[in-house]
């Protein structure tokens, strides 16, 4: 179950509503208020990432690898899931 | 290009291990209307869509579904930890357990391989759009029989999540057949297909 206190938790919820508006932006390209609510998202996101990543690691290859990157994967309980 | 990101879409934490959960779930895995044929149908249909509207669709849905995938590993996973092989026997786990041990792999409840027959890339941008809307209630229907099956509320709450993702899918998918048939003759929808016949 959701946990808001965890910033894991809160960070998966922010992505997930940046991926919906995404995903509505490819059939909807002209709306520029979701466009607008997406750019905002980002922001809080870009805010957020660095708490995220000091605590779980790094998100993607782009971000890091050997010993930081290989914390155990999201299926593990207690990993990044 | 394919990246990874190392967090699950939506939070996945299996307090009890549960054998006929898994042995029911992994259809999702790769069984006929699982995530596994979405993200290769998808992924495959992508390269004969004319308008960049439909290729990026194709292929975000087709990315998610790679997502999705990963869920119902992690669902398998996180069922068949530390099972004793009395467990495995009751639960009628035993018939994968033989071949597979608690590995994940890619077969139906019933125990059939996952195949690309499962899919279809017409080539065609309505046919294709009509295949994807049909997989997206497809992949609905079984959530919903899932969810008759399972009582966990661990594993129902990610169960939900995804039955939902497939009815947003559903609508985006109906969304890009709209805009397929706007570009055009609306006297005549099949005089042409646009993935392959040179535009007039």
């Amino acid at each position: 179950m959701i946990n808001t206190n965890d910033c894991l938790h809160n960070l998966m919820a922010l992505r997930f509503v940046m991926w919906d508006l995404h995903l509505y932006l490819d059939t909807h390209p002209d709306d520029e208020e979701k466009l607008c609510l997406l750019n905002t998202y980002k922001e809080k996101y870009a805010a957020m990432l660095p708490e995220y990543e000091s605590k779980y690691g790094p998100l993607c290859p782009e971000t890091g690898a050997g010993c930081s990157w290989l914390t155990p994967f999201p299926w593990v309980k207690g990993g990044c899931c | 290009m394919f990246q990874y990101e190392k967090i699950l879409q939506y939070p996945i934490n299996i307090k009890k291990p549960n054998p006929t959960a898994a042995k029911i779930i992994i259809s999702q895995y790769g069984g006929p209307d699982g995530e596994l044929g979405a993200s290769l149908r998808y992924l495959s249909q992508r390269f004969a869509m004319p308008d960049p509207k439909l290729q990026g669709l194709l292929t975000d849905i087709g990315t998610e579904e790679l997502g999705h995938l990963e869920m119902i590993g992690t669902l398998v996973y996180q069922l068949t930890k530390n099972l004793s092989c009395e467990e495995i026997r009751k639960c009628g786990f035993d018939a994968y357990f033989v071949d597979h041990t608690t590995g994940v792999y890619p077969s139906s409840a019933a125990g059939v391989p996952f195949t690309a027959a499962y899919i279809q890339s017409k080539g065609d941008v309505i046919t294709d759009l009509h295949e994807d809307m049909a997989a997206e209630q497809k992949a609905r229907t079984t959530y919903d029989n899932i969810l008759r099956l399972v009582d966990d509320p661990d594993v129902c709450d990610v169960i939900k999540f995804l039955r939902e993702r497939e009815i947003v899918h559903y609508q985006r998918f109906g969304e890009g057949l709209r805009i397929a048939t706007d570009k055009l003759n609306e006297k005549n929808f099949y005089a042409f297909n646009p993935a392959f016949d040179i535009c007039k």
